[in-house]
């Protein structure tokens, strides 16, 4: 295993700090020194508690997280993230590689899922995607990080929205992300594959049904009548726009 | 979550084979009750018919009709002093008819309600068998997957980090090389277990014992896997008297002594590291070699299917030990050996003692 106090940094200073957690040391070790030469802070442990606690005591920008784990499965750490409203983007790195274990992955909140073994480039450009995709969220959409429209109110940093009824609403990390990619669009339509392509970046649902069923949710939070939505409108076969004024129409 | 969907099957096959059983013994229990009360039915239906001819026997007397008269008309009444009466030994008779009846539906019912929960038993024991089994060979493919995935995933990775980082300096260079000899070795290890295991399954191992110096192997063994216990905090610590010599397959001997060691690593370094001992000493019937070790442990009720083939404890992704295997190691100690061996625990968190034994060189066998 490797050591859980290991932190290694170097240049370039391309950024970004990762945990990476894998229980298996050469492993863990050889994807450290590749995240360091490529200008990433990297820190690993194998044991899933320890991860846990670390992903909720610290900032990281990117967790690339193994499955089968000492003490809590990788599955449950994830879940246990994302339950504590921690929005830390999670790739899952494992040897298992079935559908299932990916639906259950990504159901478990995670980003993205590479399967073991892996080539070292693919690894490294699915990291630096999905940290351009966490930075290009990070970036204030038009200087806003509090979305208002209508009575509804979302706070883009905290993943948290008020519903016209006075409701919180906990977001995911996507639905907050599909919020941001409407609203850069200023009203214009946006595609379902632009769609996810922007939040989600890799094929790694099968689907634009996926946009879909999120859209409902969003609908369900906030639309007054879902069934009849002014703010996140369906413009039949393209894709959707979003109107912070609403669409009384 | 396939295993969780296997045993939330197994679980309703059973609860369905209950519930089966529950309404099989009501439905027994009413059938039993009902023949009761209509066999009771047909008793006093009797004695209520007989009752009306003791009525048309004593209208009989009061006509002057002689009591031997009466007695052939109705045979079954007593007639004495001007009064008629049902004969005592057809009422207990009757009686005796029922409790007998009553009797027999009570043996054919618990004859049929013990086949049926035999039949349920049988049926039950081997759904959950068979789940059992089941579960092992899912935690087997997802143990050899990792197990084999995992050194194949290193090796790429570090080939492919000489060949992107370009020429590194010797000592770099050097921990590569290592650490792709040790993924190669886990493999190599690896595909040994899995091929021991399919050879010992189909008898094709022919073992040829003959003297072998106990010492020797345990020393070996201990050298062998003395890198991969420091790492992990684990000490080794021999207490193997030299001259000792056991009547071995020198191969086998050399397996099941590696086996256990490295079984007993592991388990030592999954509680954070400890001290794994080997000690052999003679006893009447042989040789033993005790492994014992302060690690993780196992529940005492578990002592047996330890060495169960696919045996690892818990879910298979919730890992125990740290390099836990494919569930083999022990197996093919089990069947190396015989069934000479003996795996001891308190409990989880309390250690383990496995005893194996051989018989002294130079013994009659």
């Amino acid at each position: 295993m490797s050591d859980p106090n290991t932190e290694r940094s170097g240049a370039p200073a391309r950024g970004g700090r990762i945990l990476v957690v894998e229980d298996e040391r050469h492993l863990a070790e050889g994807i450290c020194e590749n995240l360091v030469a490529e200008g990433y802070r990297a820190e690993s442990t194998g044991e899933g508690e320890v991860a846990l606690q670390w992903i909720l005591a610290n900032e990281y920008d990117l967790v690339l997280l193994d499955v089968m784990l000492l003490g809590m499965d990788g599955y449950t750490v994830c879940e246990e993230v994302r339950k504590a409203g921690k929005q830390t983007p999670i790739l899952f790195l494992t040897a298992k590689g079935s559908v299932d274990d990916r639906i259950r992955g990504l159901g478990a909140g995670g980003d993205d899922y590479l399967t073991k073994p892996f080539h070292l480039r693919e690894l490294l450009a699915r990291v630096q995607t999905i940290l351009r995709r966490w930075d290009w969220y990070g970036q204030e959409a038009g200087g806003a990080t509090l979305v208002r429209f209508g009575e509804n109110e979302i706070d883009l940093r905290a993943f948290r929205g008020t519903a016209w009824d006075g409701q919180e609403h906990e977001l995911t990390q996507k639905e907050a992300m599909v919020v941001k990619a409407l609203l850069e669009a200023k009203g214009d339509v946006v595609s379902r594959d632009d769609l996810l392509e922007t939040v989600w970046g890799y094929e790694v649902y099968p689907s634009t049904r996926t946009i879909d069923t999120l859209l409902q949710r969003l609908r369900k939070k906030f639309e007054r009548d879902p069934d009849a939505p002014v703010y996140f409108i369906t413009v039949r076969g393209v894709g959707y726009r979003f109107l912070t004024e609403g669409n009384e129409s | 979550m396939r295993a969780a969907l296997l045993w939330s099957r197994t679980r309703a096959l059973q609860i369905c084979m209950f519930l089966l059983l529950v309404i099989c013994f009501a439905q027994v229990l009413w059938w039993f009750v009902d023949q009761r009360m209509f066999t009771a039915e047909v008793t006093e239906d009797a004695l209520a018919h007989y009752q009306v001819d003791v009525q048309a026997a004593a209208e009989l007397l009061a006509t002057g009709t002689s009591a031997s008269e009466i007695e052939m008309r109705f045979p079954h009444l007593d007639v004495a002093n001007g009064h008629a009466i049902v004969d005592p030994a057809i009422v207990d008779g009757l009686s005796h008819s029922e409790r007998q009846r009553v009797r027999r539906y009570a043996w054919e019912g618990g004859f049929f309600l013990a086949v049926l929960a035999m039949a349920m038993w049988i049926l039950w024991q081997t759904i959950r068998r068979e789940a059992d089994l089941r579960l092992r060979q899912q935690n087997f493919i997802a143990a050899v997957s990792h197990e084999l995935k995992s050194p194949l995933a290193s090796l790429r990775l570090t080939a492919e980090t000489m060949s992107l980082r370009g020429p590194a300096d010797p000592e770099r260079r050097a921990t590569l090389v290592a650490r792709m000899l040790s993924d190669t070795e886990r493999l190599d290890d690896m595909i040994h277990k899995l091929l021991d295991a399919s050879r010992l399954e189909r008898g094709k191992i022919e073992l040829h014992p003959e003297p072998v110096a106990l010492g020797h192997i345990v020393s070996e063994a201990a050298r062998e896997l003395k890198e991969r216990a420091s790492e992990r905090k684990v000490e080794i610590e021999i207490d193997v008297p030299h001259e000792l010599e056991v009547l071995a397959d020198p191969v086998a001997a050399r397996t099941v002594v590696r086996n256990l060691l490295e079984n007993a690593i592991q388990a030592t370094a999954a509680g954070g590291g400890g001290r794994v001992t080997l000690h052999a000493h003679r006893t009447q019937d042989g040789v033993h070699l005790e492994v014992k070790d302060t690690g993780i442990g196992f529940p005492p009720n578990e002592a047996k299917r330890i060495f169960d083939k696919f045996y690892r404890p818990g879910d298979e992704m919730r890992r125990q030990v740290r390099t836990a295997g494919t569930g083999l190691g022990l197996y093919i100690v089990e069947k190396l050996m015989s069934g000479r061996v003996r795996a001891m625990s308190l409990g989880p968190g309390q250690g383990a003692t496995f005893d194996v034994w051989w018989p002294e060189a130079g013994e009659d066998v």
